[in-house]
């Protein structure tokens, strides 16, 4: 059984700061890691893997190249991993980050699983998964929790707003996966080190059969502005001695009329 | 005329919804149509037209019994065409982003999700979203002639309804079978607090040690008349707390008039579910934690010598 599990790389959002005088976050320079999400969906497939008999491919787009994704990728139990990278992918929207997605699990062929995250960990608009399935034409079960292979099925359980889904599909299918479906291991140094020995492939736009003029039609929603919200918090810190700290807080709080006395 | 079509697989939402739609509508000198799609469709539209729908376009085909997003997305795509709908607008729940998001890619539409707010700008439809993990704000609009947008479940203001007539359209759809067959549905169970609507809120996260000291927060929660909401680990990968409770991005996003912020470290996936508050305070004994940059007030200190303390404090203040 094959499984491909999509990886988003992501700008590390512990480290970006704030332009003072735009309110724009400070993006150029900040590293690019792999999204929290995508730690769960290696997970469930190494799981996956120690029950069942299956290989693990890594997939990963974007630009720059998301080799550092791919290396952790390797390290959490993927077997092989394919990338792609390019400048068009910087701006690519939903539809067009699945096309590409798409095209290069077609290309890597004869998958049973395919594997993303719910919702990425910076935009979390839960597109990709959907649209990936609609494209390729397959079953699609969203915001599994639990996930278990029966014979040539999936059983998923989907964690909804009011209430839990036990939902079955036919292999192969489209997964995506919630974050509450396991805690996700930390790699040792072993598969660290063996991580980088692993097989990695780089693909081109042409090695997928996609014409840059086709992708240009995906860059179909246009950003105006990205701000951090009018921010007017006090950031008042008290280091008195604690005694006298409380109080002045307490004193502070009724003061602005949030704490009924 | 081309259209704007409203769709939420539940009612509520949808017709929450309609008063902005028809605004919108209006502006863009548009037709607004909703699209029903169930059991009892056609009487259900009544609701719909009393909130400013033309046309409901209607489905009581036994396929809908069940919810299946890919169904229901090809619905709409069949739906989108004979109305002539330009403007999708769709209801942002799990669900309503399966079928915005296969909806779209069969139109190969731009697609937004998670949508805050939706405005008319230059005779552009902008909608804004939260960015780069809940901290920001993003104002974008989509390119293609088709739109997709789904809304966050009741972000906008409700109307008084008024009786108002409007055409029932049965249509003939043509659709395959669910690919996805669901054997059981158990409801969550639902806590009878709603963090949501409390005016004290304590957030506790992974500053506390173990479950047991849950008790402290309790106290002070009690003391001050609140209520306990936390971050995700604490619920999600501890399960000390229900995932009702959770704050943040992926849980509540609560308006409180004050938030004590307890052991938390400050992730921008928890903060988004406080910036609403009118005023922060928290307690943690890191000086450089991110959260004492979004806090009004800060107390460096170990959580359990604060919270004692404060607790008993407010005793004796509300006690007098």
């Amino acid at each position: 059984m094959r499984i491909v599990v999509c990886a988003k790389q992501v700008v590390d959002l512990a480290q970006i700061r704030m332009n003072r005088e735009t309110r724009e976050p400070i993006l150029s320079g900040i590293p690019l890691i792999i999204g929290d999400i995508e730690k769960n969906v290696l997970e469930e497939a190494t799981r996956i893997k120690e029950q069942h008999k299956a290989e693990v491919i890594a997939l990963s787009i974007g630009w720059p190249q998301p080799d550092g994704t791919i290396l952790e990728c390797l390290g959490r139990g993927a077997d092989r991993a394919v990338m792609l990278a390019d400048p068009i992918f910087e701006t690519l929207s939903s539809t067009g980050v699945a096309t590409v997605l798409a095209k290069a699990i077609e290309k890597i062929g004869d998958y049973a699983l395919i594997l993303l995250g719910e919702g990425s960990t910076d935009n979390n608009s839960g597109q990709v998964g959907p649209m990936v399935a609609q494209i390729l034409g397959l079953p699609l079960v969203s915001y599994a929790r639990q996930l278990e292979i029966v014979e040539d099925k999936v059983r998923i359980v989907k964690g909804l707003e009011d209430c839990f889904e036990t939902a079955e599909a036919s292999l192969p299918v489209v997964v995506t996966v919630s974050a509450e479906i396991n805690e996700p291991r930390i790699p040792t140094i072993l598969d660290v080190m063996e991580a980088s020995s692993k097989p990695q492939e780089s693909w081109s736009l042409g090695d997928i059969e996609i014409s840059r003029e086709e992708l240009e039609q995906h860059h179909s929603v246009k950003v105006l502005s990205n701000q951090y919200p009018e921010q007017t918090r006090k950031n008042i810190l008290f280091q008195e001695e604690l005694g006298k700290s409380v109080d002045s807080l307490l004193q502070n709080l009724v003061k602005e009329g949030v704490l009924e006395r | 005329m081309p259209g704007v079509l409203v769709f939420s697989e539940k009612d509520e939402f949808a017709l929450d919804l309609l008063p902005k739609s028809a605004a919108l509508a209006k502006q863009l000198e548009m037709e607004l149509n909703v699209a029903i799609l169930g059991p009892a469709a056609k009487s259900r539209a009544t609701q719909y037209f009393a909130r400013g729908a033309s046309k409901a376009y209607i489905s009581e085909n036994e396929l809908f019994t069940e919810f299946d997003a890919k169904v229901q997305s090809q619905a709409l795509f069949e739906i989108a065409e004979v109305s002539q709908a330009e403007i999708m607008l769709l209801v942002s729940t799990k669900r309503g982003k399966e079928i915005a998001s296969s909806l779209a890619q069969m139109l190969g539409a731009g697609c937004i999700t998670n949508a805050l707010d939706i405005k008319v700008e230059d005779s552009k439809l902008v909608a804004s979203r939260y960015g780069l993990g809940g901290t920001t704000i993003v104002s974008e609009y989509i390119e293609t002639p088709k739109k997709v947008i789904a809304v966050i479940p009741q972000t906008f203001e409700t109307i008084e309804v008024k009786s108002s007539d409007g055409q029932v359209i049965d249509v003939d759809l043509k659709l395959d079978k669910p690919e996805v067959k669901v054997i059981e549905r158990k409801e969550r169970k639902r806590e009878s607090v709603d963090i949501e609507k409390t005016d004290v809120l304590i957030c506790v996260g992974l500053g506390l040690k173990q479950k047991e000291d849950l008790g402290l927060i309790q106290e002070l929660a009690n003391a001050v008349g609140g209520e306990i909401g936390c971050s995700r680990d604490l619920a999600s990968s501890l399960g000390w707390l229900s995932e009702d409770r959770i704050v943040g991005m992926s849980g509540k996003r609560c308006k409180p008039k004050v938030v004590f912020s307890i052991g938390i470290s400050g992730q921008s996936q928890h903060v988004a579910g406080i910036v609403g508050a009118k005023t922060i305070a928290a307690i943690n004994n890191d000086k450089n934690a991110p959260i004492f940059r979004v806090a009004d007030y800060g107390i460096l200190a170990d959580l359990y010598e604060a919270v004692p303390l404060l607790t008993k404090r407010l005793h004796n203040m509300l006690k007098s």
